[in-house]
């Protein structure tokens, strides 16, 4: 499998001659450390590492079929077996972090749709009293009703008006003529 | 890159010896025929080609790197 990885390697940098593969057993599984010209880091990794990965798929169908497992580290930055690094002092920050400029928002917010209800509200039951309305007591009068005063006329009543008579209507005199004089008799 | 691909396959089936590799230019590509035992078809195509698309890659990388390209046919 190492030499897998070397052939890999060697295809597709310029400095085939400056690619050196180291095995390394861990626990369970075979480690393979890739180290080629700096200048050659960018073809082995590939965009989005996807160089790197073509190779680690092959090198784990590989390992398989042999009943392993293979990891494929490439570059510096991996610390040697061993002791995992320690810092020797605890971080800290040497300066407290500040903002370089007030932070203002790049546009003024907005809403994106007009907001509105989700549903328009409505009563899930129709409303209805617990229990039918009642009075307490019975109602009564505070105290017996009675008038404040004793009730008067604001004025005399008088007539209105002199209450005009119609004109006695002339008597009849043909009438007499009508009537059968008794008298006479 | 034809023996990088023969490597390539060696390196991941159960049959080494039965892999076959041609190449054939056609036009302005290089057009390479990969060929393993029957048993071994799932293991240089992979889950979703996975390992045929890894091998695709890096042939990709080797033939840019001559300037050329390249391309890889399997089965």
């Amino acid at each position: 499998m190492k030499d897998l990885v070397t052939h890999m390697a060697q295809a597709i940098v310029d400095y085939p001659d400056q690619v050196v593969v180291t095995e390394e057993m861990a626990d369970d599984h075979i480690v393979y450390h890739l180290k080629v010209a700096d200048s050659d880091m960018g073809k082995v990794i590939g965009k989005q590492g996807r160089i790197a990965n073509a190779m680690r798929t092959l090198l784990k169908v590989a390992a398989i079929r042999k009943g392993t497992r293979a990891i494929l580290e490439i570059g510096e930055g991996v610390s040697p077996r061993g002791a995992p690094p320690r810092l020797l002092d605890e971080p800290r920050l040497l300066d407290e972090p500040r903002l370089l400029d007030e932070p203002r928002l790049l546009d003024e917010p907005r809403l994106l749709d007009e907001p509105r209800p989700l549903d328009e509200p409505r009563l899930l039951d129709e409303p209805r009293l617990l229990d039918e309305p009642r009075l307490l007591d019975e109602p009564r009068l505070l105290d017996e009703p009675r008038l404040l005063d004793e009730p008067r006329l604001l004025d005399e009543p008088r007539p209105l008006d002199e209450p005009e008579l119609e004109p006695a209507p002339e008597p009849d005199l043909d009438l007499e003529s009508d009537l059968e004089p008794q008298s006479e008799l | 890159m034809k023996e990088l691909i023969e490597y390539m396959a060696r390196s991941i089936v159960d049959y080494p010896d039965q892999v076959v590799v041609t190449e054939e230019r056609e036009d302005d590509r290089l057009v390479y025929h990969l060929m393993v035992a029957e048993s071994d078809m799932g293991k240089v195509i992979g889950k979703q080609g996975r390992v045929a698309n890894a091998m695709r890659a890096l042939l990709k990388v080797a033939a840019i790197r001559k300037s050329d390209r390249a391309v890889l046919e399997i089965g």
